[in-house]
């Protein structure tokens, strides 16, 4: 049997996310834009909401949010603003991998902060040299005693350098691949750190983004998650699932650009009559509608098959090509029903497009996604 | 009978009572028309008063006249009671929309509430009242007897020529009431009142500053217009909520609405979206309230608004 | 002590009506808490934070679907809820079934929002009131409890002024009495083990008033513009306007 229904219950968190997206994100999203920072007091906003890290765990004094859940909050922030949302979403997908693969312990010990106040957490595996292929990583983890020295960099670390945690990947021996991968909770207060933040970069400039450089890094052994060679499994288990987010986000973006589109079609003249007369843009506006419908179920699919407990790897990757290229494609039309207007910032189409962009780069290019998929179909 | 709620200043009846009038001689037919007075009228307001309708209530007691709802609710009473009224008529001001339904309950009557084009047909009694914040007309329709607010601008005010004839009689009415009120702030406003202005120079947060309200002012005044405010504007104290338009605040609907760096908030615009004209000025095009106008003045309007003081000003020379 | 808050459930101010053929359609419109009614469901939650021992009950009339409504008000910290289910559409009758649950909760505060913007009326609390014989203060921005006396400030014809009342009583509510909060994520999640007690109550149509026609309020705009190069010419040209087109006399 299905059922497309929300439950009353994800029918107010989606209200709540829509609020929160309508009085906190639209109002700064430009702003934030222009200043490549996050808006004022916004993370307080969601965290006092429950909106930050909402996956955390009931036991640990979370939310304990399903990912059909989370995903449903993520198109609406999305449809705000991708750089904003890209700050909580970075922020649970360095949260995800403690989830998955942590002991009780660790997760008391470690998340403890988390109930108290807004902490970020971020996610580095990517390296200059290697961002899609993880297994070549080059960042060190050296056994001491009671603890690990870390040394190298990472690359394009979403939150890096003002996260609390940060759940670094690394090799206790470049010359063995994955079986020598560890995942390793680096707390900001581990001194050799130092983060370079990167400028200039096209979209989701309200997001940090930087270079993490690790210098002799001792943290305790009792950070490892799992055991010296579940470094790479971790990491995949947990692009597995934070890659729906991302497809529902650019959902969000895309419904964003409809909107846009839609309202400016309808205003703008010409020939005497609005554009929105014309089956050229209406054509264009409806093949946005079929990219959001299709893109919103592959999402709540992938996810559904996540919260059950089911394997969703293709599903995950299916989801998050297929958004993040329909949403790009729905922001590039947007640009060009509003024309020469579509291309100033003085409208929102521009901001979306390239800030969506990141979308199809992101936690594994759609490249990637589609070797994943094919992987997959070979296999069976 | 038909009763109005009349009220009015030394100088005479209100502009509403003037309304209430008009509409009440339009029902009543050749029927009489009765009306009260609350407290103890200066000589020009009762001789307005007695110009207006056929039999006149005054309406005495201690405590009288009050903003208390209890007490205008009793008071009301008693004049209904003593005229055996059928339908009351009051203005759809603060006091008339929260004493009227604790009326309409007490006495078991329907009641209608901001009622315009108001029509009585034998036992029909049925108005155009708007709903959904102003973006929706209904008619509705209900049974006397009834009390109903009417919307003010709704009907022409009546223009009084007859002699002062209604018959005058007092009702000595106590009232009690457990509310205690004190401290009134009434509003100070210098300029016409925004519910009879012809012409509404409200100001927006985009004008930046309390301080740029001087030349709002001096704007309105050489326009002969109100001056209102925008929500986010009383919330930052800048103007008092007395100016306020919208849904928190009042409804206007002059000729022409003059609106200077408001961005137009659904509330806003429920307040003011039945005015004659609405101009806008505000440097964002995609601004809602731009898109609601007749006119849009797109531009800096630290710059528009002293260029239209300075031309104005030449017109006076 | 029982804090009644009356909610009811109006289409979001952003969402776009449409009528046809004298029907409205708000299949398409997202259905919310009444914003005026926020600043109620607020204060009651405010009340009980300044120490008063309370327990905060939301009520709604109507449609089953309030629930919903209900739901989002226990989001924000209420404790339970009342729905009466019923075909009512005036005000008064409403009133009457709010009325009726605070005598059955034996309510000492009834707190509602100034003005329902659905029907655009601000009868539902001085008619609760009415029909309690209870006193009301309309328009209410600033409150507090003490000792079973009400003290504050609203707006009164012409003005404000401070007022004070002994409870029991009826508080309609407005901007600027509080920020409503957001019904937080953890508060969704509790809610969910919160009571909805849902009954249905009889149709009475008889005294209120009905609905014979209705259709879209909008006013079409000339949408003119005049883009500002020169301000001294733009002013001229708005001047000018307002004595061709607006017929001001200037």
């Amino acid at each position: 049997m299905l059922d497309f229904e929300l439950s009353e219950e994800q029918k107010q968190l989606q209200a709540l996310a829509r609020d929160f997206t309508r009085k906190e994100i639209l109002p700064a999203a430009q702003r934030a834009d222009r200043e490549e920072r996050m808006p004022e007091g916004l993370l307080e906003k969601a965290f006092a909401t429950g909106l930050l890290n909402p996956e955390l765990p009931e036991e640990l004094g979370g939310s304990g949010l399903s990912l059909l859940d989370e995903i449903l909050i993520a198109e609406e922030l999305g449809y705000g603003c991708m750089g904003i949302y890209t700050t909580l979403m970075a922020s649970a997908l360095g949260l995800t991998p403690i989830l998955l693969a942590a002991t009780p312990e660790q997760q008391r010990r470690l998340l403890a902060p988390l109930r108290e106040r807004p902490c970020l957490l971020a996610f580095a595996l990517s390296e200059a040299n290697n961002g899609s292929d993880a297994a070549a990583m080059r960042t060190l983890a050296r056994r001491d005693g009671g603890d690990f020295v870390i040394s190298g960099s990472k690359m394009w670390i979403s939150n890096g350098g003002e996260a609390e945690l940060t759940v670094v990947f690394a090799t206790t021996d470049p010359s063995q691949g994955h079986r020598s991968s560890v995942a390793i909770v680096v707390p900001r207060s581990a001194p050799g750190q130092q983060a370079h933040p990167i400028h200039h970069k096209l979209g989701q400039r309200a997001s940090l983004t930087s270079e993490l450089v690790f210098d002799e890094v001792r943290v305790p052994a009792e950070n490892l998650l799992g055991e010296v060679g579940a470094g790479f499994r971790i990491a995949m288990q947990t692009l597995d699932r934070t890659r729906i987010p991302v497809a529902a986000a650019s959902v969000g973006v895309a419904r964003r650009a409809r909107d846009e589109a839609l309202r400016y079609a309808k205003e703008r003249q010409a020939f005497g009559r609005p554009v929105a007369d014309f089956q050229a843009i209406q054509f264009k506006l409806a093949d946005m509608e079929i990219g959001i419908q299709s893109g919103r179920w592959l999402a709540y699919r992938a996810a559904w098959l996540a919260d059950q407990g089911r394997p969703h790897s293709a599903e995950a990757a299916a989801a998050k090509a297929y958004c993040s290229d329909m949403a790009f494609s729905a922001a590039n039309e947007a640009i060009q029903i509003f024309g020469g207007a579509g291309y100033v910032g003085e409208y929102p189409v521009e901001k979306l497009l390239r800030d969506v962009k990141l979308n199809q780069i992101y936690e594994g290019t759609n490249e990637i996604m589609r070797v994943i998929i094919a992987r997959s179909l070979l296999r069976a | 009978m038909i009763l109005l709620a009349l009220d009015g200043t030394g100088a005479g009846l209100s502009r509403a009572s003037l309304e209430l009038v008009s509409l009440g001689r339009q029902l009543a037919g050749d029927s009489p028309l009765g009306g009260f007075l609350i407290g103890d009228p200066v000589q020009p307001l009762l001789d307005q008063a007695r110009c207006a309708v056929d039999q006149l209530w005054l309406l005495r007691g201690e405590g009288l006249p009050s903003t208390d709802p209890q007490r205008a609710a009793q008071a009301a009473e008693a004049a209904l009671q003593a005229a055996e009224a059928q339908l009351l008529l009051l203005p759809a001001g603060r006091l008339g929309r929260s004493y009227s339904p604790r009326l309409a309950v007490q006495r078991g009557w329907a009641l209608l509430e901001d009622a315009a084009e108001l029509q009585l047909d034998g036992q029909q009694l049925s108005a155009t009242c708007y709903a959904y914040l102003g973006r929706i007309w209904q008619r509705r329709s209900t049974h006397p007897p009834a009390v109903v607010s009417v919307k003010a601008g709704s009907v022409s005010p009546a223009e009084l020529v007859s002699v002062p004839a209604a018959e005058v009689r007092v009702l000595e009415v106590a009232t009690s009431s457990p509310l205690e009120e004190r401290d009134f702030v009434g509003q100070k406003l210098s300029r016409v009142p925004l519910s009879e202005a012809e012409v509404v120079v409200t100001g927006g947060r985009g004008l930046g500053s309390q301080e740029a309200f001087a030349m709002l002012e001096e704007l309105a005044d050489l326009l002969g217009a109100g001056v209102g405010a925008t929500r986010a504007v009383v919330d930052a104290g800048w103007r008092p909520y007395a100016e306020q338009v919208g849904q928190t605040g009042q409804t206007v609907q002059p000729k022409v609405y003059l609106a200077i760096g408001v961005s137009g908030a659904v509330q806003h615009l429920s307040g003011m979206n039945k005015s004659g004209y609405i101009v806008a000025v505000n440097k964002d095009p995609e601004a809602p309230m731009v898109k609601s106008s007749d006119l849009a003045v797109i531009g800096d309007l630290h710059k528009v608004v002293p260029a239209l003081i300075q031309a104005l000003r030449g017109r006076r020379d | 002590m029982k804090i009644l808050v009356a909610v009811r459930q109006v289409p979001d101010a952003e969402s776009r009506l449409e009528v046809s053929e004298g029907n409205l359609d708000l299949s398409r419109a997202s259905l919310v808490l009444d914003g005026m009614d926020e600043y109620a469901v607020e204060e009651a939650l405010l009340l009980r934070e300044a120490g008063l021992e309370a327990e905060l009950i939301a009520v709604a009339v109507g449609a089953a679907a309030l629930e919903e409504t209900l739901r989002a008000a226990l989001a924000m910290g209420l404790d339970r809820a009342r729905l009466l289910v019923g075909e009512l559409a005036d005000p008064l009758a409403v009133a009457r079934a709010v009325a009726e649950v605070a005598r059955d909760e034996q309510a000492d505060l009834i707190l509602t929002g100034s003005q329902q913007s659905d029907w655009d009326s601000q009868a539902l609390g001085p008619a609760i009131a009415a029909c309690l014989g209870w006193p009301q203060v309309s328009w209410c921005h600033a409150l507090q409890l003490d000792g079973g006396v009400l003290r504050g400030r609203h707006d009164v014809e012409g003005g404000s002024a401070a007022f004070e009342v002994a409870l029991p009583a009826v508080v309609t509510t407005q901007q600027g009495l509080n920020e409503p909060r957001y019904p937080t994520l953890p508060n969704i999640r509790r809610s969910r083990s919160k009571e909805v007690r849902s009954e249905s109550i009889p149709v009475t149509l008889a005294d209120g008033w009905q609905l014979v026609a209705q259709g879209s309020a909008a006013k079409a705009r000339l949408g003119q513009r005049i883009a500002v190069s020169d301000p001294q010419e733009a002013a001229a040209e708005l001047l000018s306007w307002l004595e061709q087109t607006a017929k001001v006399r200037l």
